[in-house]
């Protein structure tokens, strides 16, 4: 199964490829212009982190891709990918009133479908200022930090699914737990 | 599938005899684990067609040169050691900007490497390139964090072609190939030392006598926390140095005034250096470690421990 995992210039986005090799799913890492007929043929498709901002930045055929998408491919959005989720569906994505850059406790509201199974609170390294205030309508929150409400989002009926920490990264505890809960989705 | 060095080891060593053929190589080995499994591969791939280059930079650790020449003797690899430590302390003589000093240094370990490469008719330079290096470098929508001397760092112009085994792997993966290939534990085992050696351990200007006083400290770093690690008291750390600041602070001693360098303690947890957490070192280490740098090295009036994890910070201090 081929999963894309769209490289929004995250200094993860390798480290991603590598934890779903690890979890037995072989990944293709494109740039963030990939052509839309390659977003349409995969099997899932990760948004990984970067250093823009969904409000400066283009995102080139991305945006219409997570509107279009059929409901049965499933996305994962990371750090900048879960707030371009929530940009482009109409959420609201803001500088964040203090910023997040190494270790965040985090705690779970609702383990859904993504944090099933995932111990409250955990340890999860993050690196970011801006933040989803506001959710796109018909998306659940699954955890929030002290600094930030929206750790965690999804809508498993779009099978839509994003969170503001780093699963992938060794640091965070249970990454590895969370990105299997998406990939099993696939 | 987990990372599986026996089908790795296979790809790599068909990789390498696919891309350099018939022609000879120069390995760029600093006598760390990846460049000691990048050496290892092209032997398997090459056999005697290869020729092994250490740089001495005068940015290395204690006793560095011997010490990789004996290690990879034992483990069958012949190494020619080029000391070209005049060219780099003039190099960067009066440079402090931490990316400047990082694209010198690149570009004169290739210029020695070329000189070596046309001694030997070699054609290739293999390189222990791992992940982190060119990710961490940048380029397309990824920002520079630094340029590391074997990728942001090389020149933009270079008479070898390059082959990098070894790219797409993080630190832990390539430990777990040293020890498929057989590499003694105390060289898959090492902890990480960066290209630019004591280059980025220095924040500011490099000079000789600088290096001297990081050169000691590190090594002070090194013995107490490796006794600390064989007496139980501590898990060894996934990297830990000493880094020198440019400030002086004012300290007393035998009842004078001293106004003397600050050095900076760092120890870090990490599997793969993408992240990284600072060791949670016992006090009574931590003490032994500043009476020792304090008294041995006369330099240095004071130190610090980091307690930064990455991010935000980084490992290095530059």
């Amino acid at each position: 199964m081929a999963i894309l995992i769209v490289d929004m210039g995250s200094q993860y986005t390798h480290v991603i490829w590598r934890t779903c090799r690890d979890l037995g799913h072989d990944g293709k890492i494109v740039p963030k212009t990939v052509a839309r007929a390659d977003l349409d043929a995969a099997d899932a498709v990760i948004l990984s982190g970067g250093p823009s901002s969904v409000t400066k930045d283009k995102f080139h055929f991305l945006p219409n891709f997570i509107r279009e998408k059929p409901n049965d491919m499933a996305v994962l959005g990371i750090c900048l990918g879960h707030q371009l989720i929530a940009h482009t569906l109409s959420g609201i994505v803001v500088k964040g009133k203090n910023a997040e850059y190494g270790i965040s406790k985090i705690e779970v509201d609702k383990p859904g479908v993504l944090l099933a199974g995932v111990p409250t609170p955990f340890s999860a390294w993050v690196s970011h200022f801006d933040e989803v205030k506001k959710m796109p309508q018909g998306f659940v929150s699954l955890a929030h930090s002290e600094t930030c409400a929206h750790e965690a989002m999804e809508m498993p009926a779009r099978k839509l699914f994003s969170v503001q920490f780093h699963p992938e990264v060794w640091h965070t505890e249970n990454g590895e737990k969370i990105l299997e809960n998406f990939l099993k989705r696939i | 599938m987990p990372f599986n060095s026996e089908k790795f080891i296979q790809s790599a060593v068909s990789a390498i005899k696919g891309t350099v053929g018939a022609e000879r190589a120069i390995i760029a080995v600093s006598g760390g684990v990846d460049s000691s499994v990048a050496a290892a591969l092209a032997s398997r791939a090459l056999g005697k067609n290869i020729h092994c280059v250490f740089v001495d930079t005068g940015l290395m650790r204690k006793d560095e040169g011997k010490l990789v020449k004996a290690m990879l003797s034992r483990a069958g690899v012949a190494l020619h050691v080029v000391d070209a430590s005049e060219q780099f302390f003039s190099a960067l003589k009066g440079v402090d900007e931490p990316e400047k000093k990082r694209k010198i240094i690149g570009e004169k370990f290739i210029r020695v490497f070329e000189a070596e490469a046309k001694k030997q008719k070699a054609v290739f330079l293999i390189q222990g390139t791992i992940a982190p290096d060119w990710i961490e470098s940048g380029g397309g929508s990824r920002d520079t964090i630094k340029s590391h001397h074997n990728v942001g760092g090389l020149p933009e112009k270079m008479g070898m072609k390059l082959c990098e085994p070894l790219r797409d792997l993080y630190k832990h993966e390539v430990r777990i190939t040293a020890r498929a290939l057989s590499l003694p534990p105390e060289m898959s085992e090492r902890q990480p030392f960066p290209g630019p050696g004591l280059a980025v351990r220095i924040v500011g200007e490099i000079t000789p006598e600088k290096a001297e006083i990081v050169r000691g400290a590190c090594h002070i770093v090194e013995e107490e926390l490796e006794t600390a690690a064989k007496a139980g008291k501590i898990e060894l750390p996934w990297q830990y140095f000493a880094a020198l600041l440019p400030t002086k602070t004012v300290g007393v001693r035998g009842d004078e005034r001293s106004y003397q360098y600050t050095v900076v303690v760092r120890a870090v947890r990490s599997l793969d250096g993408m992240t990284a957490n600072f060791s949670h070192i016992p006090p009574e280490v931590l003490q032994k470690i500043s009476t020792r740098i304090t008294n041995e090295i006369m330099e240095v009036g004071r130190v610090l421990y980091d307690i930064t994890n990455k991010p935000p910070a980084t490992v290095e201090l530059e």
